[in-house]
């Protein structure tokens, strides 16, 4: 083997380690999703045939299933309104430079460095009906009047207290990409709008809010996506209870509980094609390029 | 009506007030700053106050842990539950003979994965920065969309197959399937960061007569080596992907 040929070869030889895990681990395991999707999957009860639509047929007239679509589109909305919110409020106070800011910031992303099984394990102890802190306090100041089982009663409330587990672990994502664009605004712009007579909401509306676009964008992509997959935190707080349950615990539940894999397939799919769908379309809406910075 | 004006008339007396002398004052530096200051406390309040009740609940004994009202220090304080986990003094052997098992476990699983996902990402992040060759942009591509593939969306599959090898059970199934979720996001970071380095480095290890493979071991992942551990640890690149996998 000649030099030349030697050199021509080397990126091939340098990706191809990376080529065979992503090929063998990303994506031929997402082609297999697609295809079995459509095929009766069932390990303990084989054969394994085409049925066409018959697996997504069977999902949706399942009611368990159905209101864990309404229960997922709920913990997204909740999950993408209050981190992108929370995540921009504390951006926004933590945009002055000061000396404790780093201490702050490392302290503002413990949530998002602790895992999300152990995060739920500690709040399932915050809530708990007979010894959680959160009856104790609120009843302490008498916004309670005894002590209520918080978790698996009423429906929305239990989806409200999952995703507010969910919420506190991704804030700080959030606050890390949007105080990444804050600090990026050249400090002249500010000068420019006090001179002018701008208070700090002017500011923040019309200077901050159009230039953290991107970021907030993004932010909001990451939320969507982490929340339409919730399943550890739903998984530990409240079972596999079908009242408040995601669409994530109904695959795991379809799959590994009743060993339907197809079904499994089905829905894995239909939960990809909708955070591809949903990313893409928050992006369409908030994302702008933003020149002036 | 007569309440829209009275509203009305609040606002005003209200803009008044805040845009006068006395307005000033109170928007001035000390009450601006008591502001921040309690905006920081709920900040703070918010990210700790979970993480402190867990220690609190630690440090406790069953007992105080499982009063009513709780006790917001721990009280009685004591060791007994770390004494447990860690096997210390022979209490709750069986406990702690799973602890040490399971942080072996992944001590071993996190840190195959980490210098494998290295390797490889070192090699060919290099190739996308540097070399020329057929394809990149669509390799790059595909590589990065994976980053958007929910964890989920791979997971039956990936277990069919591990079973299918005889690997569910096994560290090499958990490490291949960590190594695989890492790859996208150490490829990007590495990307950039090769991106940063002149080239100028490598064209003088070139004119010293080194060729690429060379240039890349002995003058660019030296330069290159601050960055080369964050890939793995961080965990953003596929949420929820690693307590799933087991």
């Amino acid at each position: 083997m000649n030099a030349s040929f030697r050199r021509r070869m080397l990126p091939y030889v340098l990706i191809s380690p990376l080529v065979v895990f992503i090929g063998a681990l990303s994506f031929v395991p997402t082609a297999d999703t697609t295809v079995e999707a459509f095929f009766r999957v069932m390990p303990l009860d084989p054969p394994t045939r085409f049925i066409g639509l018959g697996n997504f047929r069977e999902l949706f007239a399942n009611p368990v299933i159905r209101e864990s679509w309404v229960n997922t589109a709920v913990y997204v909305a909740i999950g993408v309104v209050l981190s992108v919110v929370f995540g921009t409020a504390i951006a926004v106070a933590l945009q002055r430079r000061s000396r404790f800011r780093g201490v702050i910031l490392a302290i503002i992303v413990l949530p998002w460095a602790l895992p999300a099984v152990v995060e739920a394990v500690i709040w399932s102890w915050i809530y708990n009906p007979t010894f959680g802190v959160m009856n104790s306090a609120l009843h302490s100041v008498h916004a309670i009047a005894g002590y209520h089982v918080w978790l698996g009663l009423d429906r929305w409330l239990t989806i409200l207290l999952i995703e507010i587990v969910q919420v506190w672990q991704i804030t700080p994502l959030s606050v890390l990409i949007i105080l990444a664009a804050l600090q990026s605004i050249q400090p002249a712009l500010y000068e420019a709008a006090r001179v002018d007579g701008a208070g700090p909401v002017a500011m923040f509306r019309r200077i901050s809010l159009p230039l953290i676009r991107p970021a907030i964008a993004i932010a909001t992509v990451e939320a969507l996506v982490l929340s339409l997959n919730i399943f550890d935190q739903v998984y530990i707080l409240n079972g596999i209870a079908p009242l408040g349950s995601s669409i994530m615990l109904q695959t795991y539940v379809t799959t590994f509980t009743d060993l339907n894999f197809g079904g499994g397939y089905a829905l894995s799919l239909l939960v990809t094609l909708a955070t591809a769908a949903l990313s893409m379309a928050a992006l369409a809406l908030l994302y702008r390029r933003v020149e002036a910075a | 009506m007569a309440d829209a004006g009275t509203s009305e008339r609040t606002a005003r007396a209200v803009t008044r007030v805040t845009e006068g002398p006395a307005g000033r004052a109170l928007s001035g530096r000390p009450a601006r700053a008591l502001g921040r200051i309690a905006a920081l406390a709920v900040i703070l309040l918010w990210s700790l106050f979970p993480i402190y009740w867990a220690l609190n609940t630690s440090l406790s004994t069953l007992s105080g842990a499982d009063s009513t009202p709780v006790h917001y220090f721990p009280s009685p304080l004591t060791a007994t539950s770390y004494r447990q986990a860690l096997g210390i003094g022979g209490a709750g052997a069986g406990i702690s003979s799973q602890l040490w098992r399971s942080l072996l476990n992944s001590a071993i699983e996190s840190g195959a994965a980490m210098v494998l996902t290295v390797v490889i990402a070192i090699f060919a992040a290099y190739a996308f920065a540097r070399l020329r060759f057929r394809f990149k942009r669509t390799i790059f591509v595909s590589v990065l969309a994976t980053l958007m593939l929910p964890a989920y969306a791979t997971l039956i599959p990936l277990y069919r197959i591990m079973a299918s090898l005889g690997l569910v059970n096994a560290y090499i199934a958990v490490i291949l399937v960590y190594v695989s979720g890492f790859l996208p996001l150490a490829i990007w970071i590495l990307y950039n960061y090769f991106n940063t380095i002149p080239p100028e480095l490598e064209e003088a290890a070139a004119v010293d007569g080194a060729g690429p493979v060379r240039a890349l071991l002995r003058v660019v992942i030296p330069v290159a080596a601050p960055a080369s551990p964050l890939p793995p640890s961080s965990r953003s690149c596929s949420p929820g992907r690693s307590s799933c996998s087991r």
